[in-house]
């Protein structure tokens, strides 16, 4: 529900990396390979139960369990999907999706971009090439973008921009 | 070994499976409902993955209430 204003285009629509996912697919790998485990303890566990009840009951609960880690899985996409930083030739609007509910967006005017360092920590980051830039305004308030890749066009479309619209308003002023 | 309840074990499977689905369709509303709200127009993965999700997740559903109905009465 983000409304552009009258000739104002979206310039750049920012995502986190990949790795980001990828982190929360372990973990959803992780709780499947679980499962694998529990499934091969199982026989141990009920051959003293009556065995109709056994496969039922082992049926039900897998599914119970499989869904639960659909659901956890589609929430993580979402907060990963609705997180975003939209950059426009007059704005950069940031949209936190803070779980259920629960969301965050904030912006600044490009002009007021004073200065923008881009930041890489670690051999993940340096390998697959994402970090995170943070932007100084003129109100000294400081905007970042965490874990997104392509940092170096990026930072460069945010000062180009920047640059455009402070040269704008200079000639408005004379 | 025969599992003894005073409840027979399909309804107390069956009031849990109820809890478990509704709070379930609740949860996956919210998340569909975010989605279709805050996802920006023309992006269309969003409905793709939410698709894909409804899909898994009711297959999922009907082979829990298939094996629900397997558990002795």
């Amino acid at each position: 529900m983000i409304q552009l204003h009258e000739n104002e285009h979206m310039v750049l629509l920012l995502h986190k990396h990949w790795f980001v996912v990828a982190r929360t697919v372990l973990g959803i790998v992780f709780l499947i390979i679980l499962l694998a485990a529990a499934l091969l303890l199982l026989p141990f566990l009920t051959d003293r139960l009556d065995p109709d009840l056994a496969s039922a009951a082992t049926g039900l609960g897998l599914a119970i369990y499989l869904m639960m880690v659909a659901l956890f899985a589609f929430f993580s996409w979402m907060d990963y999907y609705l997180d975003m930083w939209i950059v426009t030739e007059k704005r950069i609007i940031d949209v936190e999706q803070r779980g259920l509910f629960s969301r965050e967006v904030s912006e600044i005017p490009i002009a007021s971009v004073q200065d923008v360092t881009v930041e890489v920590h670690g051999i993940v980051q340096t390998m697959l090439g994402f970090g995170t830039i943070k932007i100084q305004t003129a109100g000294e308030r400081e905007f970042t973008i965490d874990e997104i890749p392509h940092l170096a066009a990026v930072k460069d479309a945010i000062l180009n921009y920047a640059h455009q619209q402070f040269e704008a308003t200079q000639k408005t002023t004379i | 070994m025969t599992l003894s309840l005073p409840i027979p074990i399909f309804y107390l499977a069956a009031g849990a499976f109820a809890l478990f689905s509704m709070a379930y369709l609740a949860i996956a509303g919210s998340i569909i409902y975010h989605l279709r709200t805050f996802s920006l127009p023309g992006r269309t993965s969003s409905y793709i993955i939410s698709t894909v999700f409804m899909v898994v997740s009711g297959l999922l559903w009907i082979i829990g209430l298939i094996f629900l109905f397997r558990l002795p009465r």
